[in-house]
């Protein structure tokens, strides 16, 4: 059963980003912090959309889901699968490595590696929103979710602007 | 990806590659230095403990105290510099694996070669001119915790057990 077209699967992120941009002024810190409750939302998303698109279920999260996205990327090049899907899959490695970098770095252990977690998932909720517009345009029947997307790409540039002042 | 990036890409991660190896041995002599103090505190600990013990001496038991303390604080340290060279060693393994898959997703991560210049950019060479200066607070840094709380738990424990018993006998 494919993705159904429903805007509700990237309510997370984009509300997130909303919030913060109707704010006029945010304290940077304080929001940065909130930054790795969105790798929630990229366990949820990447679940549903491997499995009801690319039939590919996955367990034990992020380690072995990492693993067979990156199989599953490379079997669709093999395929010739298209480019969007391929770079949509390469989001979601990023992501999942950076949720497995993130298990490994508790804030007392060392503060600047968790930094680095943040920006990372600054940048690579943004990218997946840009490829996951890119794709979700390109199969036709998830038009709601595309054009949900393409908003979410905008709240999100004004949302890394704002944190990364 | 222009082959003049190409190239300094593949001079940069060469010497990427040479900073990785110095971190390499730089954590490997750490650990045996460690390892060598391990191996003399316990000793020495024990000695005292034992003859503590064995003569019912307070004195020896507490000296035995004393010197897991030391050996702990002189372990401690050597896990702080180990814990720097570990970390470092991750950050160079981060700018390594952004290689791997710039060259393994090609077109598939149209961002691989704008992250590896991010990464590169960013790269400190240079092992020792990395090194922090020491701070006591930075002992709680110290790595593998297991063997500090393991170890010198045990010893410590042993050493108040063995400073009762002479105390009491």
């Amino acid at each position: 059963m494919p993705l159904a077209d429903d805007i509700e699967l990237l309510r997370r992120p984009i509300g997130f980003a909303v919030g913060i941009n109707r704010e006029e002024t945010i304290e940077v810190a304080e929001q940065r912090v909130r930054l790795p409750g969105l790798l929630q939302f990229v366990r949820t998303f990447a679940s549903e959309v491997l499995e009801k698109e690319f039939a590919m279920t996955i367990e034990g999260y992020p380690h072995a889901a990492v693993t067979k996205t990156r199989q599953l990327r490379a079997t669709l090049r093999a395929r010739g699968a298209t480019q969007t899907a391929r770079q949509l899959l390469s989001a979601l490695i990023d992501l999942m490595e950076t949720e497995a970098e993130y298990e490994d770095a508790s804030p007392e252990d060392d503060p600047d590696e968790q930094e680095n977690v943040r920006d990372s998932i600054l940048v690579l909720i943004g990218r997946l929103l840009e490829r996951f517009a890119a794709w979700a345009k390109e199969t036709g029947h998830l038009p709601e979710l595309a054009s949900e997307a393409q908003r979410g790409v905008e709240q999100w540039h004004l949302l890394a602007d704002r944190l990364q002042q | 990806m222009s082959d003049s990036i190409e190239k300094r890409h593949s001079k940069l991660l060469e010497l990427v590659s040479e900073d990785y190896d110095a971190t390499r041995a730089f954590i490997d002599s750490v650990v045996r230095t460690s390892t060598a103090i391990r191996s003399v505190g316990v000793t020495v600990a024990l000695a005292f403990l034992g003859y503590g013990v064995a003569h019912s001496s307070f004195a020896v038991a507490v000296c035995g105290l004393a010197a897991i303390l030391l050996f702990l604080y002189l372990d401690a340290y050597h896990g702080w510099i180990y814990d720097q060279g570990r970390r470092r060693a991750r950050k160079i393994e981060k700018i390594l694996r952004m290689r791997y898959r710039q060259i393994e997703a090609g077109e598939d991560e149209p961002q691989g070669t704008a992250d590896l210049e991010q990464a590169l950019a960013a790269h400190e060479f240079g092992q020792y001119l990395a090194l922090e200066s020491f701070k006591i607070k930075a002992l709680k840094r110290a790595r593998p915790r297991p063997v500090y709380f393991g170890l010198y738990g045990s010893l410590i424990l042993l050493a108040i057990a063995a400073a009762i018993f002479a105390a009491v006998t």
